[in-house]
């Protein structure tokens, strides 16, 4: 017994020294650690200013609380129109109002009436079609270091766009202070990019919401599975009816089985008349709407 | 401390030019080539080159040209600059003298800078490398270049008389008569009397220049430290001089025999600063393989834009942004074609096709244009336009099944732009709207034609924009 009373104190001692080194180690001058960078360069206002994203959800996980006002970011979507301009409307909003964005390749006409409607300033936004991608990067890289530019919309060649021009359209952004925005397939979330912010975005259960992926952000881990309203920043909901939808889905899919034309016209009938209801709903009551959602 | 190499420049198989280290050994200025080496047998001899001095003088002239627009070459050794225009630029005489003795050792070259109210007083001044015009001797003038005799040299010599001094006091007629109107006219220009017109260098059109190396260099670092450095900061001086800023440029470097390698460099900005320049070279030069041995380095500029300063915006005016956005707006439009930037106006048109229009370039602000879209129109409604028309356009509807939709809004009913401007106008049919969403997530713009009912399967649907 006694020996071992003796082992364990031993063996007590040299842990209390241990823990003690260990708690003194993130002080030490020779340890590196990632966290300083970051308080570095927040604390760099130049380098760390940023633009609220509009969305307080989605600040939060952001490195200094909003989207970068300069630099590279990547927005992977499956399909055009799930909502990823409705994302951005507070940013086109806050920057076409003293300088332009360029719009490089976008895949459809951005329609001057509704971006109006939305407060953004359309005189302050440039379209750019090129040929080929060299073209593409080519009018990125000049769109970002012109000082004009506050933002730049780029839809580029996939398959031809490789790690090495993500550096470069990044470089060039931040010695421009404009803030790159790339669109890019949700297949690209498997390969590298030197962006400083990735999202995967992703069409929700609801029209009115978004699924978004933090795939790689400065100052932390990626984060999974953050869902926005996009209400938030639009004040327009589209699917007020989200849970009648649902329900008259699975009903759909439970009668469909049996007897499929007849009953698909009834669910269109009875959706139509939910629709004409919302409607209504959203002609007179368009200020409490969104309160309602 | 390494010893500095011996080396000397003859003429004739006699010294004439020297470095430190062989004046240190005691050689003197005019001894013969084999007495020099008798005192120092490792020393390292040059023939002079009257045409390579030139075109050195040349080069400097060439760098000169950034103080004055008025340069002239007074061989074998001088440059003369008029700098009474640039004085208010540059504050005094002075000032412009450092200046340009700073450029001069720069590139490697000690120079004498003078000034004085004529181009020869000044010539005269610094050849004697003094401050009073007074005590300069005779000999020194290089008035043989003038066409003066040696033997008239040496009559003066005879009479007394050595400095400038002592012939300015002497009555011109006199001088005249015994010693040609050489010298009198050379006295004329000295002294401001006599016009003095001189013919200006003009600046190279194109920069091409190459360095011939004492010895081959191995060593790419060696390169970027030697000259590498020395051509970029010509290149500068000559894209200073002309106002360009560099956009391609060429690098060769060549061996003793064979072929040179080209290394060609592209900037996406025009460049002035020798130090950018030399950085992108230094990065291609990692990527490629040169000769073994290096003894020629050329550089070539290929292609250059006219220079714009960097202005800074005191005020973050938008005025700078939109002068900025033009220029880029030139740019693109100069490599991508006229068409291809473009701006979005919205048109006072009902239907949605034409109620945006491509303005090619940068139009002046427009107006306040009356609203466009029929909802827009009203005020009371204007503020529901917002979210009720999509912010992706489709150039053309496109076909869509009916299954993959759920319609959430609508319907609003729009007249349809085919049908409407045909001859019939009376009976133009309609589109009505739906807001709707897809199997695959997007939110879309779809319509159908007036007469279906939105529930019928047959009725033919067409997407026509995305929420985005």
């Amino acid at each position: 017994m006694p020996t071992t009373q003796k082992n364990q104190q031993r063996s007590k001692k040299p842990p209390r020294q241990n823990e003690k080194a260990l708690f003194d180690l993130p002080s030490h001058p020779m340890l590196w650690r990632g966290k300083d960078l970051l308080s570095r360069t927040s604390s760099d206002l130049f380098q760390g200013a940023t633009l609220p994203s509009g969305y307080p959800d989605l600040d939060r996980h952001l490195q200094g609380g909003g989207w970068p006002q300069q630099g590279l970011m990547e927005l992977l979507l499956p399909q055009a129109g799930i909502g990823e301009l409705r994302l951005l409307l507070p940013v086109l909003q806050q920057l076409t109002q003293g300088a332009y964005i360029a719009w490089i390749n976008p895949p459809f006409i951005p329609y001057a009436t509704a971006l109006k409607a939305w407060e953004v300033n359309t005189d302050n936004l440039l379209i750019v079609r090129t040929r080929t991608h060299d073209e593409t990067l080519w009018s990125m890289e000049r769109c970002c270091l012109s000082s004009g530019c506050a933002g730049v919309m780029a839809w580029p060649e996939e398959r031809q766009l490789n790690i090495k021009e993500t550096r470069r359209i990044q470089l060039a952004a931040r010695s421009g202070s404009t803030l790159a925005m790339l669109f890019r397939p949700i297949s690209a979330i498997e390969r590298s990019s030197l962006a400083e912010l990735r999202l995967a975005l992703r069409p929700a259960a609801c029209a009115d919401h978004l699924s978004l992926d933090i795939i790689k952000r400065k100052g932390g881990w990626p984060i999974q599975g953050i869902e926005l309203s996009l209400t938030q920043a639009s004040q327009t909901p589209y699917d007020m009816m989200h849970s009648l939808h649902q329900q008259l889905a699975v009903w759909e899919k439970a009668q469909q089985t049996p007897m499929p034309g007849n009953v698909i016209d009834e669910a269109a009938k009875s959706e139509q008349e939910a629709k004409s209801q919302n409607r209504r709903n959203t002609t007179s009551h368009s200020d409490t709407a969104g309160a309602l959602h | 401390m390494p010893k500095q190499v011996q080396v000397v420049i003859e003429e004739q198989k006699r010294v004439s030019h020297m470095n430190e280290a062989a004046d240190a050994a005691g050689i003197l200025p005019g001894c013969t080539l084999a007495t020099a080496h008798s005192i120092s047998p490792e020393l390292i001899y040059f023939q002079r080159d009257a045409n390579r001095e030139q075109a050195c003088l040349m080069d400097l002239a060439q760098a000169l040209y950034r103080y004055s627009s008025m340069v002239s070459l007074e061989l074998p050794d001088c440059i003369v600059l008029e700098i009474k225009g640039s004085l208010k630029l540059w504050g005094n005489a002075q000032t412009i003298s450092q200046d340009a003795l700073a450029l001069c050792a720069d590139m490697g070259y000690h120079g004498v800078a003078r000034h004085a109210a004529t181009p020869q007083a000044a010539i005269a001044l610094a050849r004697a490398q003094t401050h009073s015009l007074f005590n300069v001797p005779l000999h020194v003038l290089e008035l043989l270049n003038q066409g003066f005799s040696q033997r008239n040299l040496e009559r003066l010599s005879n009479m007394g008389i050595y400095t400038l001094g002592q012939l300015i006091q002497l009555p011109h007629a006199g001088l005249g008569k015994r010693f040609g109107q050489c010298l009198t006219r050379y006295l004329g220009r000295l002294q401001g009397q006599l016009p003095d017109p001189r013919q200006g260098i003009r600046p190279a059109e194109h920069f091409s220049r190459q360095q011939h190396l004492l010895k081959p260099i191995r060593n790419k670092e060696v390169l970027l430290r030697g000259p590498m450095p020395y051509l970029t900061k010509q290149l500068e001086h000559w894209l200073i001089a002309h106002q360009q800023g560099c956009i391609a440029l060429n690098w060769r470097f060549a061996p003793f025999k064979g072929e040179a390698t080209r290394l060609v460099i592209r900037l996406g900005q025009g460049k002035q600063r020798h130090q950018d320049i030399l950085k992108l070279s230094a990065l291609k030069l990692e990527n490629i393989e040169l000769p073994s041995e290096v003894l020629t380095v050329g550089l070539d500029m290929t292609v250059s834009q006219p220079w714009l300063g960097n202005n800074q915006d005191l005020f973050g005016s938008t005025a700078s942004a939109t002068l900025a956005i033009s220029e880029l707006v030139d740019e693109l439009r100069a490599r991508l074609g006229q068409r291809a930037c473009y701006s979005i106006r919205t048109q006072p048109q009902h239907s949605p096709e034409q109620a945006w229009q491509g303005v090619t370039g940068l139009s002046a602000k427009p107006a306040n244009e009356p609203a466009t879209d029929p909802a827009a129109t009203d005020q009371r409604s204007a503020g529901l336009l917002q979210g009720r028309r999509p912010l992706w356009l489709f150039r053309q509807p496109q076909a869509i099944a009916r299954e993959q939709l759920i319609l959430l809004q609508g319907p609003e009913r729009l007249a349809d732009p085919m049908t409407e401007t045909g001859v019939n106008a009376a009976s133009a049919e309609h589109r009505d709207y739906y807001i709707a969403r897809h199997a695959h997530g997007a939110l879309c713009w779809v319509y159908t034609h007036q007469a279906a009912a939105p529930a019928d399967n047959n009725s033919r649907w067409f997407l026509h924009g995305y929420f985005g």
